[in-house]
C-alpha cells in the first residue's frame, strides 16, 4: 500500500483513541442501525463509497466503518445563522432514511435547532451545557452567514436575544474543528450580495480559528458527510484549496467532469430551453451555465441520494459554491455578454458597444473637423 | 536605409529598431486573432457540424491559446526591450514629456488643431500613457488568460503554473471574476485599436511625417522641418 502506510497507521491510532472515549449515547450506533433495518452489507457498501469519494484505497473501508460506529464519541454542535436551512435539508431529506442521515440524526442531537425538541430557555441551556461539558472535543458546524453590521444586531437568537456573531464566537472557542456548511457560512451567501446591508460575512471572517468551508447552495449530503467522516477518521484537516474547501470535493470544476462536456467541445449548444438541443442533452453554456468557473463535485456525487443534479436535469450550473457568486456570476441563465456592470444597470457588452460607438463617432467628428481645418490652412500657406 | 531623398525628407529620424517593429506587427496580428477567437469563446456564434467528433469549439479555443502564448512571449520580449533594447533612450526620454504639464498642453492642443506636436522622446505624453496602458492591458490579458488556461490544460505549463495561478485567482476574487476581467480586456482593445489607427494616419497627414512608415522601415521623415523652422524663426526675428 505504497504511500498510504503512514496515513493508515494514523487512522488506526485515531480509531483506538475514539473507542476509548465515552459514548454520548445510551445505545451504540451499530445497534441503532440494526434496529432501523440497515444490514451490515449495506453499511459496508456505504463505508466503501465514502472511502472512494475521499480518493483513498479500499483498504481504508474497514477503518471508515469503525470510525462511523464511533461517531457518537464526538459531539456535534450545529448552529443556524442567517440562512434558509436548505443545507440541513440537503442532508436529512431523502425518500427513506439513508445511513448518512441516520448516523447524523443520532449523533447530532446535542444541539441542532431544527432537529432538537427543546426550544427557548431550554435550548439555550443545552447549548451552554454542551459547550461546557465537551470543551475542546466537539465539532462545530455552522449554517448561514454572520451579519456583522450594527454589531451583528441584524441577527438575534434565542430567549436572551444574543447576536449570531456573539453565539458563533463563543461556540468557536472550545471547538475541536469548525466546519462552515453551505455557501452562506463559507462566504456570506445571498445576504452578502451587493450592497450587503447587514454586513453578512463567512464564519472564517469573524473568528480567528481555522475553518473548513463546505460551500454549495446547498452542499450535497456527500460533501457534508465526507468532510465529517474525514475528520472523524484522521482527526486533522483535509487538504484544502485557497478558499479552505476540501480538495477531494472542490478540486475540479463542474465543467471538468460534466456529462455534457463533449457537446461543449463540439460546439453543440442549447440555444433556448426546450429546443432540439435541449432534448438531446447538449451543453448549456449559452444558457449561462457557470460550470467552467465553479469548483465542486456535483457531477459525480450528485444530489437526492445520488440520483441527479442540476445540469443533468437540463439547467446550467449557477456557480453556487464559489465566493460571491450572486455578484460575480449573475445573471443566472445568461451568458457573459449579459453580465451586469455594477452601478450602471446595464450589461458589459452593451457598455462596450456604447463606448465603441462613441469612439467611432468621435473619430468621425475629428476627421471631418480636420478636413475643414486642413483646407483653411492650405489656403493660408 | 538606402538613399535619403533630399526633397521630401531632409530630416530622417531612426525611431524603431527592427525587433521592435517586428514585435509590433506580431502583436497586431495576434491581438486581432485573439479578439476574434475570444469573442467566439464568449459567444459561440458557429455551432456544431452535426457530429460530436468535430470539435468546433475546442478548435477555436485551441487557436486562442496558441495565439495567447505568442502574445505572452512577444509581450515579455517587448517589456525587456523597453528597458534594455536599442530604442530605450528615445523611449525613456519620453518619460520627461509625461511628467511635463507643458508637453501635455502642447499635445492636447495639437489634437485640436492648435500648434504642432513637439516631443523630447519618440512619444508625446498622451501617446506614452496610452501605449503604457495598452502594455498593461497585454499583461492583464496574459495573466487572466493563463489563470483560465491552467484549468483547461492540466499538464505541461498548465501543471507548472497551476498553484501560482490559483493563488492569483483567489486574489482576484474567484475564477468568474478572472473571466470577467479577461472579457473586459477584449473591449479595451476593441476601443483602443480604432483610435490608434486613426491617430497614426491623422498625425501623418496633419504633421506631414512618416507616422505609418516608421513601423515598417524604422525611419520617420519630417517634411523639410528644419528649413520650415528656420524660415519661421527668421520671420519671428523681424
Ligand atoms: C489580446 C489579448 C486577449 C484577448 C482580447 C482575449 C479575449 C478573450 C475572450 C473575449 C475570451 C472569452 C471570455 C469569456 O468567456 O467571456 C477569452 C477566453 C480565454 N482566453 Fe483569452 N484573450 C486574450 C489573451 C489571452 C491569453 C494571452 C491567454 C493565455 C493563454 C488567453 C487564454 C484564454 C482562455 C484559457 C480562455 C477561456 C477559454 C475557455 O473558457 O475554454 N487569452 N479570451
Ligand atoms: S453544461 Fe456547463 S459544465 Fe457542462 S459542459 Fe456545458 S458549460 Fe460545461
Ligand atoms: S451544479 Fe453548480 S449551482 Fe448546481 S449545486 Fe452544483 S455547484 Fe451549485
Amino acid at each position: 500500500m505504497d504511500g498510504f502506510d503512514a496515513l493508515y497507521a494514523k487512522a488506526k491510532d485515531r480509531v483506538r483513541v475514539l473507542s476509548e472515549l465515552p459514548s454520548t449515547k445510551a445505545g451504540s450506533i451499530e445497534e441503532m442501525l440494526e434496529d432501523r433495518g440497515i444490514e451490515r452489507r449495506d453499511f459496508m457498501k456505504w463505508a466503501a463509497a465514502i472511502t472512494a469519494m475521499l480518493a483513498l484505497p479500499s483498504s481504508f473501508t474497514p477503518l471508515f466503518a469503525e470510525a462511523a460506529k464511533l461517531a457518537d464519541r464526538v459531539p456535534l454542535v450545529w448552529l443556524h445563522m442567517a440562512e434558509c436551512t436548505g443545507c440541513s435539508e440537503s442532508l436529512i431529506r431523502s425518500d427513506a432514511p439513508t445511513i448518512d442521515s441516520l448516523i447524523f440524526d443520532y449523533i447530532s442531537l446535542d444541539y441542532h435547532e431544527t432537529l432538537m425538541a427543546a426550544a427557548g430557555w431550554q435550548a439555550e441551556e443545552i447549548l451552554q451545557k454542551t459547550l461546557k461539558d465537551n470543551e475542546g472535543r466537539y465539532i462545530l458546524l455552522v449554517e448561514g452567514g454572520v451579519p456583522t453590521a450594527n454589531n451583528g444586531q441584524y441577527l438575534t437568537l434565542g430567549p436572551q436575544g444574543r447576536t449570531g456573531l456573539d453565539v458563533v464566537t463563543e461556540a468557536a472557542k472550545g471547538a475541536a474543528a469548525i466546519f462552515s456548511i453551505g455557501t452562506c457560512s463559507s462566504f456570506g451567501g445571498i445576504q452578502a450580495a451587493a450592497p450587503n446591508p447587514t454586513g453578512a460575512k463567512g464564519v472564517d471572517k469573524v473568528i480567528s480559528q481555522p475553518v473548513i468551508n463546505v460551500p454549495g447552495c446547498p452542499p450535497s449530503a456527500n460533501n457534508i458527510v465526507g468532510t465529517l467522516m474525514h475528520y472523524l477518521l484522521f482527526g486533522t484537516l483535509p487538504a484544502l484549496d485557497r478558499y479552505h474547501r476540501p480538495k477531494w470535493a472542490y478540486g475540479n470544476r463542474i465543467h471538468d467532469l460534466c456529462e455534457r462536456r463533449g457537446h461543449f467541445d463540439a460546439g453543440e449548444f442549447v440555444e433556448s430551453f426546450g429546443d432540439e438541443g435541449a432534448k438531446e442533452g447538449w451543453c448549456l453554456y449559452k444558457q449561462g451555465c457557470k460550470g467552467p468557473y465553479t469548483f465542486n463535485n456535483c457531477s459525480t456525487e450528485r444530489f437526492n441520494q445520488g440520483t441527479h443534479w442540476p445540469i443533468g436535469a437540463g439547467h446550467g450550473c449557477m456557480g453556487c459554491s464559489e465566493p460571491d457568486f450572486w455578484d460575480t456570476m449573475g445573471p443566472l441563465e445568461q451568458p457573459i455578454k449579459s453580465h451586469l456592470v455594477m452601478g450602471l444597470n446595464s450589461t458589459v457588452d452593451k457598455v462596450g458597444t456604447v463606448l465603441l460607438t462613441a469612439t467611432v463617432v468621435g473619430i468621425g467628428a475629428h476627421a471631418v473637423a480636420s478636413m475643414f481645418m486642413g483646407k483653411k490652412e492650405e489656403k493660408e500657406d | 536605409m538606402g538613399q535619403t531623398e533630399k526633397y521630401t525628407s531632409d530630416h530622417p529620424d531612426f525611431v524603431y529598431s527592427s525587433s521592435n517593429r517586428i514585435l509590433h506587427w506580431i502583436r497586431a496580428l495576434v491581438i486581432t486573432g485573439l479578439i476574434i477567437t475570444g469573442f467566439y469563446i464568449a459567444d459561440p456564434f458557429l455551432s456544431s457540424e452535426g457530429s460530436s467528433d468535430k470539435l468546433v469549439f475546442a478548435e477555436w479555443a485551441q487557436w486562442h491559446f496558441i495565439l495567447g502564448f505568442i502574445l505572452i512571449s512577444s509581450g515579455l520580449l517587448r517589456i525587456y526591450l523597453f528597458f534594455f533594447g536599442k530604442d530605450r533612450d528615445g523611449e525613456l526620454r519620453s518619460l520627461r514629456d509625461v511628467f511635463s504639464i507643458r508637453s501635455w498642453i502642447i499635445q492636447l492642443k495639437s489634437y485640436f488643431f492648435v500648434g504642432e506636436l513637439r516631443k523630447k522622446g519618440i512619444y508625446g505624453p498622451l501617446q506614452f500613457l496610452t501605449y503604457f496602458a495598452i502594455m498593461v492591458l497585454v499583461v492583464v490579458a496574459s495573466v487572466t488568460g493563463l489563470i483560465l488556461y491552467v484549468h483547461v490544460y492540466h499538464l505541461g505549463i498548465g501543471d507548472f503554473l497551476y498553484e501560482p495561478m490559483r493563488a492569483l485567482e483567489a486574489w482576484m476574487g474567484g475564477l468568474a471574476t478572472v473571466r470577467y476581467i479577461h472579457h473586459i480586456t477584449m473591449w479595451g482593445y476593441l476601443i483602443f485599436i480604432p483610435i490608434h489607427i486613426y491617430l497614426v494616419i491623422w498625425s501623418a497627414i496633419r504633421f506631414k511625417h512618416g507616422a505609418l512608415e516608421v513601423m515598417f522601415t524604422g525611419y520617420d521623415y519630417h517634411l523639410k522641418k528644419d528649413e520650415m523652422e528656420e524660415e519661421k524663426n527668421k520671420e519671428d526675428d523681424k
